[in-house]
């Protein structure tokens, strides 16, 4: 492969998830084009996501300052958790304007065939984390390793005696809370059933 | 009359061309609906003509599990392109290069549920012989094929029975205490999508045995009786969610001991009782290929009765056949809207009645 810049740029680019090599080419063109300015700011925040952002204690939300400004917000409803899969799973939820309650970053899912068991995941500090607690909202993905990941939760959590619902998912199986609309999300959310 | 003549909702192929597929470099051709003989030489690649079809309308081969198989010789990739005609009439493009296959329906990409649902198929060759041999793994194999043919949508529960078997395999090898942990959710999803499965697969046996008996006494021909029984497992597992866990739960110590996954409709198996004996030690070579040609008519049936017309596929079916026979063979199939037939004799075409015949040569495809 050529070792210019540009080709550098988009090797660098179609590593990214969704970024065939056309779409890098696209981007990086993009940037070579922009002024030098715009070139820095992006580069700026590329770095400073790395540097800055670290996972917060509570929730294990990507986080500037520890604990998040979710976790820190007495106007949240601190006796209501939902519990996702990965720290991006969390902005989807947050723009449909629904939840008002706070979050649970498990950062990951069970899956045997990648060697993820329960002790692999943030369960321990989920169960940590239910003191005054009335209900959990689990929002792991629709689909087989999520399902399981669910069902264990609910399990550990009916043992404690806590309420546990779970996201009314009206998209196809197989959806990811990542690609899902917010009307669906919202809707999944208003219409979450108990488990 | 055999059969039931086919309702508009079927769709016909036109016309395909094939790329790169098995030996054909590059190959055109316009049967349009209708019955129609390839005939020519061993060799020239008639059966890969009939397997090109079937991957065109299921983007599988009747002839191997793996579809590297059908590359041509350094070549990368190979494609299948067909236009049907009918009501639900459109172009199929159907690819496969290493890394896997592609469905394209009218230039766009297309999911599995909405390509399956344009048109289907159904082969029969010589080597169906071997579900007769009673290996559980090919019968099962039959059964999802008719039941997924049927209803293409829910093609995704098959896939997902098989994750979480992995997933519980995989779980079950290593066995710790940690593992035991998380069985009980692999479990209830194993019993949601097992218990699914195994009432679709009853149906479909049911229907078939139905469909099998009525083909057979339409045609006259004589046979003894055959008889399918469905033994899922587990067997309770079709009453409901609740009974396929409870067995699950019964065997839940002897497979962790054993480390396998030892209840599920992947143990199911489909006994085939020809004459109240097992088919596989009773029949003859003749009753076998019989039993595989009304099986084929019985398989179209149950899929024309869920709106589901097949394209015929039909590979060397003069092979060892007397005139009378093949005449009352025929029978089985002349109600077909559309078959497509292959045979080495270039005599086939005359033997039976209203079929056109084509002859299949090194450069293409001509009108006899
Ligand atoms: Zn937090």
């Amino acid at each position: 492969m050529a070792n210019d810049p540009f080709s550098r740029l988009v090797a660098e680019l179609s590593r990214l998830p969704g970024i065939g090599p056309k779409t890098a080419t696209r981007l990086a063109q993009h940037v070579a084009k922009a002024e030098r300015s715009g070139a820095e700011a992006l580069a700026a925040a590329i770095v400073e996501v790395k540097d800055k952002l670290r996972p917060c204690s509570t929730c294990y939300s990507l986080t500037e300052v520890d604990p998040c400004s979710i976790c820190s917000d007495p106007e949240r409803d601190h006796s209501l958790i939902c519990v996702v899969e990965q720290p991006f799973n969390i902005q989807p939820l947050e723009r449909t304007g629904e939840y008002r309650g706070l979050y649970h970053v498990l950062m990951g899912v069970l899956s045997p065939q990648h060697g993820v068991g329960p002790e692999q995941l943030k369960i321990a500090a989920l169960m940590d984390r239910l003191e005054g607690v009335k209900e959990v909202i689990l929002a792991t993905n629709p689909d087989v390793e999520g399902e399981a990941t669910a069902l264990y939760l609910g399990r550990l959590l009916k043992a404690r005696t806590i309420p546990v619902s779970r996201l009314a998912f009206g998209m196809p199986v197989g959806g990811d809370i990542e690609y899902t609309d917010e009307v669906t999300l919202a809707r999944s959310l208003v219409g979450r059933r108990n488990v | 009359m055999i059969g039931l003549r086919s309702d508009s909702s079927s769709s016909l192929l036109q016309s395909l061309t094939i790329q790169d597929f098995r030996c054909l470099e590059g190959l055109s051709w316009s049967p349009g609906p209708g019955q129609h003989v390839l005939v020519g030489s061993n060799g020239v690649g008639k059966t890969s003509v009939l397997e090109a079809v079937y991957f065109l309308a299921t983007t599988k081969s009747f002839r191997t599990a793996s579809l590297a198989d059908c590359l041509r010789w350094r070549q990368r990739e190979f494609w299948v392109r067909g236009q049907l005609v009918g009501e639900r009439g459109a172009e199929l493009l159907a690819s496969w290069k290493t890394g896997g296959t592609a469905r394209q329906l009218n230039g766009k990409s297309a999911t599995f549920g909405e390509y399956l649902g344009r048109v289907s198929a159904l082969s029969w060759s010589a080597k169906d012989d071997r579900l007769i041999d009673g290996d559980p793994a090919s019968r099962r194999r039959l059964l999802d094929q008719g039941v997924f043919a049927k209803k293409p949508l829910e093609v995704g529960l098959l896939t997902r029975y098989r994750r979480v078997l992995t997933a519980k395999r995989r779980l079950l090898s290593k066995a710790g205490n940690a593992a035991v942990d998380s069985l009980e959710s692999w479990n209830e999803l194993l019993a949601e999508a097992g218990h699914a499965l195994v009432r679709l697969r009853a149906e479909h046996v049911a229907e078939l045995g139905a469909a099998f008996d009525q083909v057979l006494r339409e045609s006259g021909i004589e046979a003894r009786p055959v008889e399918f029984r469905y033994r899922p497992n587990p067997e309770k597992g079709v009453e409901s969610v609740e009974s396929f866990r409870r067995e699950l739960a019964l065997a839940g110590e002897r497979e962790l001991a054993q480390k396998r996954a030892l209840v599920g409709p992947h143990l199911d198996r489909l006994e085939i009782r020809w004459g109240g004996a097992d088919i596989a030690r009773s029949a003859s070579a003749g009753e076998r290929k019989l039993f595989g040609l009304v099986l084929t008519a019985a398989r179209r049936r149950v899929l024309l009765a869920a709106g589901r017309e097949p394209i015929l596929l039909l590979d060397d079916l003069d092979a060892a056949l007397d005139q009378d026979r093949l005449e009352s063979v025929w029978r089985l199939f002349e109600s077909a809207p559309q078959v497509l037939m292959t045979s080495a004799d270039p005599g086939t075409g005359g033997r039976i009645r209203g079929v056109s015949r084509w002859h299949m040569h090194g450069s293409g495809i001509e009108p006899l």
